[in-house]
């Protein structure tokens, strides 16, 4: 097995992100998933996994890799709170199980990416908090959070990312731009991983604002 | 037409009182009283505009029998009427949602159900059968109604999730097709038979607003063979309430999606599978597969195999029996989609880098050096990560013999993909070094003197001082390739992370007859000594991290702050005779050794060894051997794309 390059995606599937906002990461995670098989480096090396929280926090596909992968589908319940805490829980979960490090043995993979993306702010906080720190020691190359929307807030999101970009809207073209933009930064990150403490960001298409 | 005469609601008509009081009319031309419905849908969809679910519960009709259009834009509901309570599903017109892989809510499904209410009075199943094979109209209806629309219907309420209706003139044309096909006995359509629209125009149902449907050959291919087979399977049974019961709908759990395929890899999968728990029970499994797609079908066995050769999504119709039913029922049909993985190597583009920036450099280099002692052959490539986004070579390396010495220098560098100028950052670091090491090795030096004095047989305390003698000459070497990539950081407004490079040197000499070798290294990528009898001497140790990738740069200050550590990378060797020295970047590291445990094992070499025997004579190695070892340097190893760059030194044998 070639060494590979593990994308996280946390993905808020709240009851606010019910009807046209879900709809439209539809889109923009077919357009992700279709767009990367198009580059031979991530073809060989990237692996998904998509992690979704509302009440619950749930890996909807464990880390596959990208010829394997398969849409699982998206649900909103009708209603509810945005437990991103739990998610982040999950995720460290699942970062423990998934990756391979190196050892005189054996290489490890290159190091993960994390991308959140929410349009509320996490209604968990104290868990929250307490996951968001021990996120930030788990290695990740980098990580991204996207705060969707005008109800979305920056602060809490800062805690465990390294980059924040906000998107105005949450329809389907601001979406497809925000999913074109971790497209390019998981290829670049692809080639460029370990040589610098940070993963230089690909400039962002118009939807998205990089704020940090 | 879109007009709406909302004050006139009370006297409108619901779609019941319209079917009670239409019911001939609509037995007979079915499509008239859909067309007006068709073209709102189809007119909304080409302004992209979103619109409520169509409801047949909903609908209202004029008094003179007309849709109307208006109430059903408005999403208005009449005061009182006991549909009121129904939850609209939310809906968005297929255009915004472009490339959506599931949608539950489908025009084409709500058309469905416009139709199975008209004709049996109650509202089809429920959202949750979706795409079921489950679906059924009573007895009763045949006979009554224009086969055509029974079979609409169940086309419309069988669509699975991912199959969808771009627009409404493709449900229009799924009716008509059937309409046509009426009269040979709902034979499936084949593509070469179907009429197309416009060739029809003027019949009754040949136009559709019009226009003609642009995308026709898609919507017949989508189609063809499928059209049919839903009617076939509506063939009316006599029923009493026993057998009735006996052939209750069965629940079939279907997959939508069979496990991808890839270009060029064999690929087989049993359609079964497709089945669940329920395998067992599905008999006589066909599917069609598309031509040329390099994938067969064994009916045998039920699986589908072969080797892909074209990439994308493909959907394959799949039709089946259930075998537990009676004998003579017509087969089912299930949409699944398969996605074939485009091939790696197909997708790899080599753009040449731009030579005009600043410290542009060749996607390429090699050289050869022929000294009295040995011949050493050399080649770097740019790895096809870089090739593929135009990126520079961030290897180099450079060898020499110190001119009037025995000594030689071999020095590789890998530049950081992620730093903006590290294929300066290794150019520098290859030139200073070359240049200290050779400056430091003219004159008498203490290495030598320290060589001089050894005896004929030197044991550990003593090769351990040549090791801290040695590393009096590398280290300084080192350190003066980073201050001068302190200074070019400096010129060029830069820091010295963008010149990031990892540091790879060795020098050796022959003397009384044996080998003298020392190594230091800063980074991963390494080098060693494949011995006469077999054995491997490595003169480095890789610095690597957690995860792959990282490791430690001759550009980090911090690597010259501890000088124990320091002293640590240099290695000393003495050998009688060797069969090669190879200094390398991590480009070859990765594919070829995969772990620092390998690289140390002589059997990895040894079967490396035999490899590059086939590009390189061990024998008789000569000047312009290098070529064939740069087109060594392309061997594919998925995931491993790095810049490549190899020195090999191989000592010449004078029969004494």
């Amino acid at each position: 097995m070639s060494r590979r390059l593990p994308v996280y995606l946390l993905l808020d599937t709240s009851g606010s992100m019910r009807g046209e906002p879900i709809e439209a990461v539809k889109v923009g995670l077919h357009s992700l998933v279709s767009g990367l098989r198009q580059d031979p480096y991530a073809l060989e090396s990237v692996y998904l996994s998509l992690i979704t929280f509302d009440r619950e926090a749930k890996v909807l596909c464990p880390l596959t890799s990208l010829e394997e992968f398969q849409m699982p589908a998206l649900e909103c319940p009708e209603a509810g709170p945005t437990h991103l805490g739990e998610a982040l829980r999950s995720l460290c979960g699942a970062v423990e199980r998934d990756l391979v490090r190196s050892t005189p043995e054996q290489k490890g993979d290159w190091r993960p990416l994390l991308f959140i993306m929410t349009d509320g702010s996490p209604s968990d906080t104290l868990i929250y908090n307490e996951w968001a720190a021990k996120i930030r020691k788990k290695g990740f190359a980098t990580i991204i959070a996207c705060a969707a929307g005008a109800k979305a807030k920056e602060e809490p999101l800062r805690k465990v990312a390294d980059h924040i970009v906000t998107l105005d809207t949450m329809d389907s073209s601001t979406f497809c731009g925000f999913f074109k933009f971790v497209s390019e930064t998981v290829t670049a990150g692809a080639v460029s991983m370990g040589a610098t403490a940070t993963v230089a960001l690909p400039p962002p298409p118009k939807e998205v604002h990089v704020v940090v | 037409m879109l007009s709406s005469d909302n004050n006139q609601i009370e006297q409108h008509v619901s779609l019941d009182d319209f079917v009670d009081k239409n019911r001939e009319k609509l037995q007979t031309d079915f499509s008239s009283f859909l067309k007006p419905l068709l073209d709102v849908v189809d007119s909304l969809h080409r302004q992209g505009t979103l619109h409520g679910a169509i409801h047949p519960e909903a609908l209202r009709f004029k008094r003179n029998g007309e849709f109307d259009s208006g109430f059903f834009l408005s999403k208005r509901r009449i005061p009182g009427s006991p549909f009121n309570s129904l939850v609209p599903l939310p809906y968005q017109a297929p255009e915004v949602l472009e490339s959506r892989g599931e949608d539950s809510r489908t025009d084409c499904y709500a058309i469905g159900a416009l139709i199975h209410y008209v004709v049996t009075g109650v509202a089809p199943l429920s959202i949750a059968l979706r795409g079921s094979q489950d679906v059924q109209f009573p007895s009763s209806v045949y006979g009554r109604w224009e086969p055509a629309v029974i079979d609409a219907a169940v086309r419309c309420l069988r669509i699975s999730r991912d199959q969808r209706f771009k627009e409404a003139r493709e449900i229009w044309y799924v009716i008509t097709q059937a309409k046509l096909s009426e009269s040979s006995q709902f034979i499936p359509v084949a593509s070469n038979s179907s009429v197309s629209i416009c060739e029809r125009s003027g019949n009754t149902y040949g136009n559709f607003d019009g226009g003609p449907v642009d995308n026709l050959a898609a919507v017949r291919a989508q189609f063809s063979g499928v059209v049919g087979v839903a009617a076939r399977n509506l063939v009316p049974q006599v029923q009493d309430e026993k057998s009735a019961a006996a052939n209750l709908p069965v629940k079939l759990n279907i997959r939508e999606r069979l496990p991808n395929a890839s270009v060029g890899k064999a690929f087989r999968q049993s359609l079964r599978d497709l089945f669940g728990e329920q395998g067992h029970r599905v008999a006589a499994i066909t599917v069609a597969l598309p031509e040329n797609s390099g994938l067969m079908f064994d009916e045998a066995e039920s699986t589908v195999f072969g080797t892909p050769t074209t990439a994308g999504d493909v959907k394959l119709v799949v039709n089946y029996r259930l075998s537990d039913t009676q004998p003579g029922r017509p087969s089912l049909t299930h949409i699944v989609c398969l996605t074939v993985n485009p091939d790696p190597s197909s997708l790899w583009k080599n753009l040449p880098s731009d030579a005009s920036e600043a410290f542009a450099k060749p996607d390429w280099d090699k050289a050869s050096l022929v000294t009295p002692h040995l011949t050493a052959l050399a080649a770097s490539l740019r790895g096809r990560s870089h090739a593929h986004e135009g990126k520079y070579r961030d290897d180099d390396f450079g060898m020499q013999l110190v001119e009037g010495t025995s000594w030689h220098i071999f020095i590789a560098a890998d530049g950081a993909g992620s730093a903006k100028f590290s294929r300066r950052g290794s150019q520098i670091a290859c030139k200073t070094a070359l240049a200290e090491l050779d400056r430091n090795l003219t004159s008498s030096n203490a290495l030598d003197a320290a060589l001089a004095k050894l005896g004929t047989d030197a044991g550990d305390g003593e090769l351990e001082k040549l090791r801290r003698v040695s590393a009096n000459l590398l280290m300084p070497a080192a350190y003066k390739a980073f201050s001068a990539i302190h200074q070019q950081a400096k010129e060029s407004q830069a820091t010295l992370r963008d010149f990031a490079t990892t540091f790879i040197a060795v020098i050796c000499r022959q003397i009384s007859g044996r080998w003298f070798f020392a190594g230091f290294a800063i980074g991963d990528g390494g080098a060693g000594v494949m011995l006469s009898d077999g054995k491997v001497q490595l003169l480095t140790q890789a610095d690597s991290g957690d995860f792959a990738g990282q490791t430690v740069f001759l550009t980090m200050q911090q690597v010259f702050s501890d000088s124990e550590a320091l002293l640590a990378r240099t290695h000393a060797l003495f050998c009688e005779d060797f069969k090669f020295l190879a200094v390398m970047t991590d480009g070859i590291t990765d594919p070829i050794f995969k772990s620092d445990t390998n690289f140390a094992s002589a059997a990895a070499w040894e079967l490396w060894g035999k490899e590059l025997a086939k590009v390189v004579s061990f024998d008789a190695p000569v000047p312009g051997m290098e070529d064939s070892l740069l087109s060594y340097l392309k061997f594919p190893s998925p995931g491993n794309h790095d810049d490549r760059t190899l020195v090999i030194a191989v000592p010449k044998h004078t029969t004494a």
